[in-house]
């Protein structure tokens, strides 16, 4: 199964130009993809990029509003394909496990052997057990599902799909519905699904997930597939700077001034919604809302001459609470914390773990003020 | 098991309650003046003769309708009524039973009289013309005196009365029938007995003819006799002007006087269990009347399981089908369903027997059966849509994914599921379906119900019956929720073995 396709033979899935659009929504705009046999491939990236419906389209659950989809030669988008046919070669795990309640983990199993494969009960109950026997869960064979831990649940869904002897395997966030005790034993099972070379997908919003079991890591943002590569380049290097405020879990505020009697209040409150919303510590969000207040309004409003334009962002870090906040400014090059007011600077140098001033070759906003925030001052 | 005793013995405390209740029928105070009467409540039947004298003497009195003697007698007993109109021999069959609360009141009304009735066609007129001739000869033979004189006078032993046995070789006429007239036409010893009974079972003899009686309330089957539905018309029939104009009546077959019956001094003095003994005897054991009871509690409960049975597999179809999505086919259901739910059951009844099976000779009960099949299929379609509504996308998603079309998810995931969760909803549908049965009397179908009103009309009595035919619908409904829970405990899934569940594999 996990060899790589031979020169000109079609690889497994190939998806060209896909686009959805539902009313008023565009969550894909334009995604190209290839998956050979034995790729393990992550998707990870913000909510509501569409990820989900890309992984459904690939089973006919969702309809593609433009593109095609290819699984080998077959266009599977084209009105005239047999879904029911497509859906036995490509099997679906979904967040909520999605097992039939009121039949025993076995029956749960053969059910689609036997009726849609033809095999003979004997036959799909040797199978289902081998295959239990994987997955170390032979004897929950005649419990039912909610006799078993979410964990348990999954990995039943997991044999269910496999006993089908799918070619691809969909993933719908597989450990999203889990308490994190348990995320540990999906994970394990795919990882060995992955070492036996069945080719999946997986849309996940677990980094630890996507980083442990795949071999290609998509990140999806603005509608496309908006960087891939290995877990280690998207985990440790990534290359665009929307996928390394994804992966450094990077939350940003921008506030804009344009208004010498601008609206104090308002602004302030911007940010304090900001910071509780993403769980900012208190007393950072003081040092922010300081640093806001001593540079925009003491330091550099009063020395811009006419039609200031201040932009100031701040970007979050939860992962190590840090803050990097950055100003630019209009009005001539000028250092605003050169010969400004003492008491100002002395709270800005209390508040900032490092601050610095930079011109840049911008006629319109030449300065930068940058300042990291942190509480763990060294 | 102890919660079902307590739950026992509270409902059995509970029909001894209702039970002491009406055997103190709450006798009123005698009011026997004409002057009281003036502005009193007077029974009566609507339209009939008895009324129109009535309302001549006393046009300020408020007349009330009520439907036969042991009503009106019930009625009078307990001070809802003043009086009661009606002919001498009804009201004679009431004293001739021993009632000594009453009497009548001054002279008689007036006279009225009672006839066969038949269509207005050749065959109802040959039919009228016979049955006239079959008056004629028998009056002027004497039979037809020694007829009044046994039956009406109760003049010679009527208990043990035989029909004769009708070769029925010109054909079998078709005859409406509402034995709750005693002595005119009642059931004795579980057959029509009564003067008009033996009148027709003579003139059926005399020309050659068999009958089959179906069991209606004239108002309801005039129609019935009008479109040739029905042959004869009978069951003390009075001849009135406005009835002529839609159905042939035949020459009286006796005449009578109308009277008004008040209550008197002269209450019963027998002690509350010697009345109850009497009532319970007269109601159960009398004429063998249990069988009647018996009689109809089997038409009740085949009415029923018919329904439960077909109903259930039409619902069942009717979901199916509903799946399917077809627009036309589920806009023709919803608006059906929604047709029924706001129909009284008793006006769909009508409709079916009188109008929709009005022209074939299907019986009552075949009709019973398809009224209360298609009210509870479209119940069952309820119950299981919503249940397999209820069920989330997701069920459907996880059959979809592994290559199951929409509709093998449908049947072999989703409605397994709602059956489960509809079956409560379900078992007290079919107890609501036995009691909504009750009404069939109404489409000429001995039910329980109906055998009470016979046994009613005749004993005079309205305490006896109906408490025996609640006792009886409540063990019924105890039974088929029993019945069901049992089906429930066998059909769960969950009490399988291994081997039952992966039958023929070797584990």
């Amino acid at each position: 199964m996990s060899s790589k396709r031979e020169n000109g033979s079609a690889p497994l899935l190939r998806i060209n130009h896909v686009k959805k659009e539902y009313p008023g929504v565009v969550p894909l705009r334009d995604v190209n993809l290839t998956v050979e046999e034995g790729d393990v491939i992550s998707v990870i990236g913000p909510s509501g990029t569409g990820k989900s419906t890309l992984l459904r389209m690939i089973n006919r659950m969702e309809e593609a509003t433009a593109g095609e989809i290819f699984f080998h030669d077959e266009e599977i988008t084209s009105p005239s394909c047999d879904t029911g046919k497509l859906r036995q070669k490509i099997g679906m795990i979904f967040q909520s496990f999605n097992l039939f309640p009121h039949l025993t983990v076995i029956e749960n199993i053969m059910a689609a052997p036997v009726a849609l494969k033809n095999l003979s009960k004997q036959e799909a109950y040797d199978k289902a057990k081998a295959l239990l026997g994987k997955v170390g869960l032979v004897e929950k064979m005649f419990g039912y599902p909610r006799e078993l831990s979410g964990g348990q649940q999954q990995r039943i869904a997991i044999v269910r799909a496999l006993a089908m002897e799918p070619e691809l395997l969909l993933l719908d966030e597989p450990t999203s519905a889990l308490d994190p005790t348990m995320t540990g034993e999906v994970e394990s099972v795919l990882n060995q699904l992955g070492k036996d070379g069945v080719t999946m997908m997986i849309v996940t919003h677990s980094m630890e997930l996507a980083r442990r079991v795949s071999s290609r890591v998509l990140y999806m943002d603005e509608g496309e597939i908006y960087e891939e590569g290995t877990p280690d380049e998207i985990f440790t290097s990534p290359r665009r700077e929307k996928t390394r405020q994804f992966i450094h879990r990077l939350k940003v505020l921008t506030i804009v001034v344009e208004q010498r009697e601008f609206d104090f209040v308002g602004k302030t409150n911007e940010i304090n919604v900001f910071a509780q919303k993403n769980g900012v510590p208190r007393l950072m969000t003081h040092f922010l809302l300081l640093l806001f207040e001593e540079l925009v309004v003491h330091l550099i409003l009063p020395r811009i001459a006419e039609s200031p334009r201040i932009v100031w962002s701040l970007e979050y870090d939860a992962k190590n609470e840090q803050a990097q906040m950055s100003v630019n400014y209009n009005g001539g090059v000028f250092n605003a914390m050169e010969g400004g007011d003492e008491l100002s600077m002395g709270i800005i140098r209390r508040c900032a773990k490092t601050v610095r001033y930079e011109s840049v070759a911008d006629e319109k906003m030449p300065n930068h003020i940058f300042a990291t925030v942190a509480l763990n001052k060294e | 098991m102890r919660a079902q005793f307590l739950c026992l013995r509270m409902t059995a405390l509970s029909v001894m309650v209702f039970l002491l209740l009406f055997v103190h029928d709450g006798l009123a105070s005698p009011l026997t003046t004409e002057a009281d009467l003036a502005h009193g409540r007077i029974g009566t039947w609507p339209g009939s003769k008895v009324e129109e004298y009535a309302r001549k003497i006393y046009p300020n009195a408020k007349f009330v309708y009520l439907d036969t003697v042991a009503d009106m007698a019930q009625n009078l007993r307990q001070g809802k009524i003043d009086a009661f109109a009606m002919n001498r021999i009804l009201v004679d069959e009431l004293f001739y039973n021993g009632e000594t609360g009453m009497e009548i009141l001054g002279d008689s009304l007036g006279k009225t009289a009672y006839s066969f009735v038949f269509a207005y066609s050749d065959r109802g007129e040959k039919l009228c013309n016979e049955f006239n001739d079959f008056l004629r000869a028998n009056r002027e033979n004497g039979t037809l005196h020694e007829l009044q004189q046994k039956w009406l006078n109760h003049e010679g032993d009527v208990a043990d009365y035989k029909p004769p046995v009708l070769s029925g070789e010109n054909g079998t006429l078709s005859v409406v029938i509402n034995p709750i007239f005693p002595p005119m036409l009642f059931v004795s010893n579980g057959q029509f007995a009564g003067y008009e009974a033996e009148l027709l079972a003579r003139f059926c003899e005399a020309y050659g003819y068999d009958f089959k009686p179906t069991v209606a309330t004239f108002e309801a089957a005039v129609g019935g006799v009008a479109n040739g539905q029905f042959d004869i018309g009978m069951s003390s029939v009075e001849y009135i002007a406005e009835r002529e104009e839609h159905v042939l009546f035949s020459n009286p077959t006796c005449e009578a006087d109308c009277v008004l019956v008040v209550r008197s001094d002269g209450a019963n003095s027998a002690g509350i269990l010697d009345t109850l003994k009497k009532k319970i005897y007269d109601t159960l054991i009398r004429e063998n009347r249990w069988k009647m009871l018996v009689n109809g509690m089997a038409t009740t409960l085949v009415i029923t399981f018919a329904s439960v049975l077909l109903g259930s597999l039409g619902g069942f179809f009717l979901c199916l089908l509903y799946h399917e999505g077809n627009r036309i086919f589920n806009s023709l259901v919803e608006n059906v369903s929604r047709f029924l739910q706001g129909m009284p059951v008793v006006v769909l009844l009508m409709t079916f027997y009188y109008i929709v099976f009005g022209s074939s000779d299907m019986s009552g009960v075949v009709v019973a059966i398809i009224v209360f099949s298609l009210i509870f299929a479209f119940g069952v379609f309820g119950m299981l849509k919503s249940g397999a509504d209820s069920i989330p996308r997701g069920q459907t998603e996880g059959a979809l994914a592994l290559g199951f079309s929409e509709r093998q998810a449908f049947v072999r995931f989703i409605l397994p599921q709602a059956v489960r969760i509809f079956f409560r909803t379900y078992q007290t549908a079919i107890v609501d379906l036995l009691k909504s049965t009750a009404i069939v009397g109404y489409i000429a179908v001995q039910d329980l119900t109906k055998m009470a009103d016979i046994i009613r009309a005749r004993t005079f009595d309205a305490f006896a019956p109906l408490i025996a035919i609640s006792v009886l619908y409540f063990l019924l409904a105890w039974l088929l929720k029993k019945i069901t829970g049992e089906i429930l405990i066998r059909l769960n899934p969950e009490n399988r073995t291994a081997e039952e569940i992966l039958p023929g594999v070797k584990l």
